[in-house]
């Protein structure tokens, strides 16, 4: 039994290849059944988002059928006829892991430290689970993916501090007003990047914006959209000093905001902080203002600055979100190994019970004066023989195989030549497989 | 009773030792385990010194303030007891670091103070005179927490200013929140300062039959009071705010430790140590 993951991320295949192969809906459905009609997989997870695809199975024969038999799938599945090869990651067990483990905590993400991706892969379980498609080994792994996912996230910072121009600015607003609740936002012209703006410090409590625009009829227009209130052009300095946060992005050629309008606002305002920004190219803003006491002028290169400084900073969790990540791959491998001793167990205990079997017929034919009650206590006296005989070496076996995966190779070809077992589904197929699962691709 | 007094005091210590210890690791690290600890060595630290402190005072048969070691350990007390508050209303590392470095400081400097105490004389057994003592130390460490704030204010401003990010800015909390705090601190000292500058008056008036002698603990105290004085009337008549306004919060609390450490210490007054 193996644990095996083939996938393509934005890192190796275009949009244009990623799209034939998103599922979602009834086509996910669709594919999980075809995935299970597979000869030798037994259980299958699509996590499909719109910069991955990555099918995770549970294959009953040598990893490397199982991996081609998911290929198989995806090359039927997508339209054109490509190259899939070019494009694809092959994964084999801890590789799976470890996989599975950093995409959930995001490492592999296009965007270090973004949420989204723990909430895809609880929906691609969920799906899963959904259709029938999963049982103990992948639903395990997912589940353990979920937690390692949210543990990286409570215990290191690698999802705190804005990434994007419109987060660093309420990052920012934060830091200078320490609440943005209740605060007031005052948006001069418009634009992309000041509406993205606007919305996001709206959506963390900003609870009334202002719109000035040169045509009026504009202004009431984008007050209707931001659900704000229009206000007049010609007076911006009254309306800065009501305002806490401006954002200006005019597409006049010359500054519009002078230090003297600041000036007088700060003076209305009676001195309390205020945070402008300038979005606009050439810039609306004398960039002088800033020297002004209590007041914090970013312009769009500042705000860029401080996204980078963000994402040095989430930079620096990656290490040590990478420890937590091997600290739980050695978690699930241990429980992994102990699973992989199941079947040589089932024979053992077979083996034992078969002879116990054989050798109270043939005692009971030859003692036919037995009583029921007395081949009753016989019966059940030989039973606890076998398994008290067998429960030292099966622990053993287990906590052999639970330290490492060689030892429990070893330990289970041990049994197996010993007792002259037969295995149906062999476990740690060493002769279809790399002798170390992290190493190289099969 | 007095050696259980000295058990304590260690243990406070010990445990104001381990919060500061687990606030600095608490800096660039979200552990849940180690903001528990924080909490914990913070709280245990005051069970710890308010039991320490009423030993004492129970062993002595009164509240005492008449050794530099007993004004330390009751302003110990009293900052401690704000920010317990803070921590449980805001949970800032950065000022637990501020706080407790400071504490730490004290706790070293509090362990080999001379702590023998002498029979209180008759003209200092005085219910006012105690609740001078324990207003103006109240307000010291009212001004004390006001000036960390204030600190913090300034490291969070400069990194606004010069668009540099390091640390501080993703450690420090925001300037107005800073700046608010500060404000109200200053106040509540403030007033806690004039209504002791007050009961010293009136009890200097039955003890020596004077309101006011103009001896260098008065004045300095005199010119605490005008710094905080001037700092509330410039933030609220005048509309000082930021930087220059908490400027002068870093100037009062220079005043405040020269009244404290430095009169008390050097010259011979009514209010020295060295009696």
């Amino acid at each position: 039994m193996h644990l095996v993951g083939v996938g393509l991320n934005h890192k190796t295949a275009p949009v244009e290849i990623r799209e034939q192969l998103a599922f979602s809906g009834e086509k996910l459905h669709q594919g999980l059944k075809s995935l299970l009609a597979k000869e030798t997989l037994s259980e299958a997870v699509i996590l499909s988002t719109c910069n991955r695809t990555e099918v995770y199975a549970v294959c009953e024969s040598s990893a490397v059928r199982g991996l081609s038999e998911i290929k198989e799938f995806l090359a039927e599945t997508s339209e054109a006829k490509v190259d899939l090869d070019r494009h694809i990651y092959n994964l084999v067990d801890l590789e799976v892991v470890q996989h599975l483990f950093r995409v959930v905590s995001s490492l592999d993400s296009m965007i270090l430290g973004e949420a989204q991706i723990l909430g895809q892969v609880k929906n691609a379980l969920h799906q899963a689970l959904e259709y029938n498609s999963i049982s103990a080994h992948l639903a395990k792994l997912f589940r353990q993916a979920i937690e390692v996912g949210k543990r990286i996230r409570t215990e290191t910072e690698i999802g705190e501090s804005a990434v994007s121009i419109s987060y660093a600015a309420v990052e920012l607003a934060r830091k200078i007003f320490g609440e943005i609740k209740g605060r007031t936002v005052l948006v001069i012209g418009a634009g992309e990047m000041s509406e993205l703006t606007v919305k996001t410090l709206a959506a963390h409590g900003v609870d009334s914006v202002l719109v000035a625009n040169r045509t009026r009829s504009r202004a009431e227009e984008l007050a209707k959209r931001f659900k704000g209130r229009a206000v007049d052009y010609d007076a911006l300095t009254e309306n800065m000093a009501k305002a806490d946060i401006i954002i200006s992005s005019t597409g006049a050629p010359h500054t519009v905001i002078k230090r003297d309008m600041v000036k007088q606002a700060m003076r209305l305002r009676r001195n309390r902080p205020l945070f402008m920004i300038d979005i606009a190219v050439p810039r609306d803003i004398e960039e002088s203002i800033h020297n002004l006491s209590n007041v914090y002028l970013y312009n769009i290169d500042d705000l860029e600055n401080v996204v980078e400084a963000n994402l040095a900073k989430r930079e620096q969790q990656v290490e040590k979100a990478e420890a937590i990540i091997n600290e739980e791959i050695e978690k699930f491998s241990k429980w992994w190994s102990s699973r992989q001793v199941v079947p040589v167990i089932k024979a053992l205990r077979s083996y034992g019970h078969s002879i116990r079997i054989q050798e109270l017929e043939r005692l009971f034919n030859r003692l036919p004066e037995l009583s029921e009650k007395e081949k009753e206590c016989i019966t059940s006296a030989t039973n606890l023989i076998v398994n008290k005989i067998l429960h030292q070496p099966v622990v053993s076996l287990k906590e052999e195989a639970s330290r490492s995966r060689e030892k429990g190779i070893l330990y289970t070809a041990l049994l197996e030549r010993l007792f002259n077992l037969e295995i149906e589904d062999k476990p740690g197929d060493t002769s279809s497989s790399t002798q170390d699962p992290r190493l190289g691709e099969v | 009773m007095l050696v259980w007094s000295e058990i304590l005091l260690r243990l406070a210590a010990g445990f104001i030792w381990l919060g500061l210890i687990s606030n600095i690791f608490q800096i660039g690290n979200k552990s849940r385990q180690l903001r528990r600890m924080a909490v914990i060595s913070s709280r245990g630290g005051w069970l710890m010194l308010s039991a320490s402190l009423l030993t004492r005072s129970i062993a002595l048969g009164h509240f005492t303030f008449t050794t530099l070691f007993d004004t330390m350990l009751f302003l110990s007390w009293v900052v401690l007891t704000i920010y317990i508050y803070f921590e449980w209303k805001q949970g800032w590392p950065a000022l637990g670091v501020a706080v407790l470095a400071g504490l730490a400081l004290f706790s070293v400097v509090i362990l080999v103070l001379p702590r023998d105490v002498k029979p209180l004389l008759p003209i200092l057994q005085s219910r006012i005179l105690t609740l001078h003592i324990v207003l103006n130390f109240a307000a010291y460490g009212a001004f004390l927490l006001s000036f960390l704030l204030a600190l913090m204010y300034l490291g969070q401003e400069l990194q606004l200013k010069r668009k540099k990010m390091t640390f501080l800015y993703y450690m420090l909390p925001g300037l107005e929140t800073l700046e608010d705090l500060t404000d109200l601190l200053v106040r509540i000292g403030f007033l806690l300062l004039t209504l002791g500058m007050a009961l010293g008056s009136i009890y200097a008036k039955s003890a020596w039959d004077s309101f006011w002698s103009w001896n260098p603990k008065e004045t300095w105290s005199l010119l605490t009071w005008f710094v905080y004085g001037f700092f509330i009337y410039l933030r609220h008549v005048r509309a000082w705010r930021g930087r220059r306004s908490v400027v002068l919060v870093l100037i009062g609390f220079l005043a405040v430790l020269i009244n404290y450490f430095g009169v008390s210490l050097s010259l011979a007054t009514e209010h020295s140590f060295l009696q």
